[in-house]
């Protein structure tokens, strides 16, 4: 039971311990990774729209600063150029003022001077604008041996060059470059989308010139999660002109490695807590459940002292008062032949009382001696010596030898034909069946009824002892095989102790059923072989 | 300016012993850069500005062709003509770069060779030549189907060069290694040289250009650009090539864009032939349609771009790429090339030209050109071609912009380059100044 006892403990402390270790960590890990989710997303909307800030915080700069430059063409540069040559202006001036774009355009859109499209002198403008949004324009720009269109943050001012009046138009090419240095910048993926240019104004690797049908999905929403080149994508948009968008992305896989570290790191934590949890679990139980364990043993073995001093204490109450009783009468009688004997010197009176007071002594010395064989055979029980036993047979001797105390007692027997012998003492079964048969006769007292009846049994036999005596109450049932526990005036309380003792020695139990007022049935179940003795 | 081979950076290396003043003197080496040089010294028709002038530097032909358009000898010493036998006599103790003297085995070994190589002036010939052989060890004996005009100029083909039996040439400089070596090929002067030692000692070769801005620019209209158009797909019919012709505007490429040139009416440049001013066309018709843009590696990058924008401006929709030498008009689109003739005489040069255009459009100008060719009388002939010529240019296929230096930048001091009527820079002369 000890050891039992210990297992179960280890047991439910290494529950408790993973429990204690491991549930929090996968609790703790979820709440993390959820919120963590969640500050990623708010973090990466918050990064995507401060890269949507800082590109159009660029974009404004340079339309300032093509506006400051192009002030200074058109008041220092201009003046001081004849009109002889203009063609050798745009690439002159736009040196001078590090203009990468520089145009000068004669009043009927004639080109007269490019930095960037030398090539158009003298050719009508071919350039396209977005209507709502004049300082982006679509420019013409010399690549190997033709042109490329580029988009342009760019700023117009009026001059006159000799006398002739032209239209300056300057700025800087939102190109690959420039949009490089700024996703560099942000730490994002900045791309243009222009319904003017056939494809995306990015960074050379940008997976966003991955996005091909971007035009369709950016108008929308202005946000969103798009797959580019295998990855997927967190964006945001920002129309700079109608057909114009200005587009931030910022790859999930960063936020999707972090919460997977996370993930993984917690799964980490769980193993490492659950290894621990065993191993503590381990030797916390051997160091709690030892003394525990010690501790219960001692208990029980504390209460099994208690019960046997308690046992004894009872057996000396009982033995005493079984003693006492007894003693008084001979005590009596012996006092009164002496005071006789005393009183009356013929001996006549003496003669007369001595056959009642010697009768009385042999009485009660013979009850002395009953209580002394029954203390007697409880402390010196023999072990059953096993043999073949019919049980009919043993059940016929009781009844027969019981039969001069059954006077009024209406007996009956119901013994199975066939039954198979079981393997025990014959003395001992005898004594077990006799010692319920006279405590049955001593609840009857005189009438009612006894049956005894015998039945095959899983392999066995089965023995049921039945009065219809007073019955007994549940606290009486539940001491009914407590030793020196009786309800009989002048029991010794030893009796269904015995049979218990006895039924338990060939392998069998007892059981009882009692109701009060109607009687009561002792069930005895020996088994077949084996007999444990 | 960097455009392609058609100029290359001559860059002085060494101080000058001597002044302009008091003429040339030997020594001294020059680096040149050139966008990229063959993968050895095979003689083979040379393309492009840089493939002539390394082709000058190394071999030797027999005869070139003179200022005036009379052949003149070089390795040969002389020829005759009897009825359709052609006599070239070598010049006694010329030698090869190996030292081997040039003899009559290796002139018909060569020429086989140059017979059957893809140059314009060996297709024209090799058709008519019946027969070649040494009579000699000087002297060589070529044998035509008829007598014909030409069959000696062809002979001044870079392609048409003498090499030894073990490949060496016979030009006034000497390779130092088969190929370049990295980026880098260095020549040597030849002592032996037909005309005598050149004067400079060496010139080094930097492929892929000199990293000196040159400081001076000379040269010569040698050449032609021109448009040469693919006749199928949008530009089938003449006003679609009219379209593409009137949109370019060759004086304004003159004035603009190229330096040195001039407005040009005629295919041939006007050191080779003069042609009668063209009277100008009709306004052009308006293009439409995308239209594909070859640039040839002679073609300055700003002129190229000029064009595009002329194009895209006349209603195309151009998209303009880089071509090589070999490549031909795209199907349904223009080529425009610096075209120099690889043989400085008319007909040879027209000839030329008719390989680019399809055959069904040229069977007139052939006509006329080998009636040309029979031609006796000078004058006769000189009438004939520049009716072939404006045969050729007739169809729209073939159209001249303008006639174009073949020029070169040097440093100053750098003196005595000259420029041969087939557009090779000749720096056997070239000497330093202070």
């Amino acid at each position: 039971v000890t050891q039992t006892t210990a297992t179960a403990f280890r047991r439910r402390l290494t529950a408790a311990l993973i429990a204690v270790a491991v549930l929090p960590v996968l609790l703790l890990a979820g709440l993390v990774l959820v919120r963590l989710s969640r500050s990623f997303e708010r973090d990466a909307d918050a990064r995507l729209a401060s890269g949507l800030d800082a590109v159009s915080g660029v974009l404004d700069r340079m339309e300032a600063t093509a506006t400051a430059k192009l002030t200074a063409v058109a008041e220092e540069d201009a003046p001081a150029a004849g009109r002889s040559d203009m063609r050798p202006l745009a690439d002159e001036w736009g040196r001078r003022r590090d203009l990468p774009m520089l145009e000068i355009v004669a009043p009927d859109g004639t080109i007269l001077s490019s930095r960037h499209w030398p090539a158009g002198y003298g050719l009508e403008e071919q350039d396209v604008r977005h209507p709502d949004a004049p300082r982006f324009r679509v420019e013409k720009v010399a690549e190997g041996y033709g042109a490329v269109d580029r988009l342009a943050v760019v700023a117009e001012h009026g001059a006159t060059i000799g006398d002739v009046p032209v239209l300056l138009r300057g700025g800087r090419f939102v190109d690959e470059s420039l949009l490089d240095e700024v996703s560099r910048l942000t730490g994002t993926e900045v791309g243009i989308s222009s319904r003017l240019i056939d494809r995306w104004i990015a960074r050379p690797r940008s997976p966003l010139n991955q996005w091909h049908d971007a035009r369709s999905a950016i108008g929308g929403p202005l946000e969103g999660v798009e797959t580019l080149a295998g990855e997927s994508f967190r964006w945001q948009a920002r129309p700079l002109a109608e057909g114009l968008y200005l587009v931030v992305a910022l790859p999930r896989s960063s936020t999707a490695g972090v919460l997977g570290g996370i993930g993984r790191a917690t799964i980490l934590a769980a193993l490492v807590a659950l290894a621990g949890a065993l191993l503590a679990a381990s030797r916390l139980a051997r160091r709690i459940a030892a003394p525990v364990t010690e501790e219960l043993a001692e208990s029980r073995e504390r209460v099994l002292q208690a019960e046997r001093v308690a046992a004894w204490r009872e057996m000396a109450r009982r033995l005493a008062h079984e003693l006492k009783n007894p003693i008084f009468p001979i005590q009596l009688s012996v006092e009164t032949l002496r005071r006789v004997a005393e009183e009356d010197a013929s001996g006549r009176r003496l003669a007369e009382a001595f056959p009642d007071a010697s009768t009385t002594i042999l009485e009660e010395l013979r009850a002395l001696r009953k209580i002394v064989d029954e203390f007697s055979q409880f402390a010196r029980m023999p072990a059953p010596t096993p043999a073949a036993v019919d049980v009919n047979e043993v059940v016929d001797q009781v009844l027969r030898l019981y039969e001069p105390r059954s006077t009024g007692v209406q007996i009956r027997t119901e013994l199975a034909p066939g039954l198979p012998p079981v393997t025990g003492d014959r003395d001992l079964l005898s004594r077990a069946i006799g010692n319920l048969v006279s405590n049955a006769l001593d609840a009857l007292e005189g009438r009612g009824s006894l049956s005894v009846r015998t039945a095959a049994h899983d392999g066995g036999a089965r023995i049921d002892v039945e009065d219809t005596g007073p019955g007994l109450r549940d606290e009486q049932r539940a001491r009914l095989f407590t030793p020196y526990y009786t309800t009989k005036r002048g029991g010794t309380g030893l009796g269904l102790a015995i049979v218990q003792g006895i039924v338990s020695d060939h392998g069998g139990r007892v059981e009882v059923t009692s109701t009060p007022g109607r009687g009561t049935a002792f069930t005895l179940y020996l088994p077949g072989d084996n007999p444990r003795s | 300016v960097r455009n392609s081979a058609a100029v290359i950076a001559l860059v002085l290396a060494l101080p000058s012993p001597g002044s302009p003043a008091l003429g040339p003197s030997y020594g001294g080496r020059i680096e040149i850069g050139l966008d990229a040089v063959p993968a050895g010294f095979v003689p083979a028709p040379a393309r492009t500005a840089g493939a002539r002038l390394l082709s000058g530097l190394v071999h030797e032909t027999l005869v070139t062709v003179s200022p005036d358009g009379a052949p003149s000898p070089a390795l040969a010493a002389g020829w005759s003509v009897t009825g359709r036998e052609l006599t070239i006599g070598l010049r006694p103790g010329a030698l090869f770069h190996d030292g081997t003297p040039i003899t009559s085995a290796d002139v018909v070994r060569s020429l086989q060779r140059f017979l059957r190589s893809t140059s314009p002036a060996a297709a024209w010939l090799a058709p008519h030549v019946t027969g070649l052989a040494a009579a000699d060890p000087l002297r060589v004996v070529l044998t035509v189907d008829e007598n014909r005009h030409g069959v000696l100029e062809a002979l001044a083909a870079p392609a048409a060069a003498m090499t030894s039996a073990r490949g060496a040439g016979a030009g006034p400089f000497v390779p130092t290694t088969n190929a370049p070596v990295g980026q880098r090929l260095t020549l040597v002067h030849f002592a032996h040289h037909v005309r005598g030692r050149p004067f400079l000692d060496a010139i080094d070769v930097r492929v892929g250009g000199s990293d000196v801005q040159p400081s001076a620019t000379t040269g010569a209209r040698l050449g032609t650009l021109l448009l040469v158009i693919d006749p199928h797909g949008g530009l089938a019919s003449e006003d679609a090539r009219r379209a593409v012709r009137g949109a370019v505007d060759g004086a304004d490429l003159a004035r603009n864009f190229w330096p040195g040139a001039a407005a040009a009416g005629s295919l041939l440049p006007p050191a080779i032939l003069l042609a009668p001013p063209v009277p100008p066309s009709a306004p052009p018709a308006r293009g439409s349609g995308t239209l594909a843009l070859r640039v040839g590696p002679d073609v300055p990058v700003a002129v190229g771009q000029r064009v595009a924008a002329l194009l895209g401006s006349a209603g195309f929709t151009v998209r303009a790429s880089a071509a090589r030498p070999e490549d031909v008009a795209p199907a349904g689109g223009v080529r425009l090339i610096a075209w120099t003739p690889e043989v400085a005489d008319p007909l040879l040069a027209l000839e030329e030209l008719a390989a680019l255009a399809p055959a069904a459009a040229t069977s007139a100008v052939r006509d006329l050109l080998n009636a040309a060719a029979r031609e006796p009388d000078a004058d006769r002939r000189h009438v004939l071609i520049l009716r072939a010529e404006a045969a050729l240019r007739a169809g729209s296929i073939l159209v001249p912009i303008a006639a174009v230096p073949v020029g070169f930048q040097a440093r100053a001091g750098v003196q005595g380059v000259t420029v041969d009527e087939a557009g090779r820079i000749r720096l056997e002369d070239a000497w330093i100044a202070p």
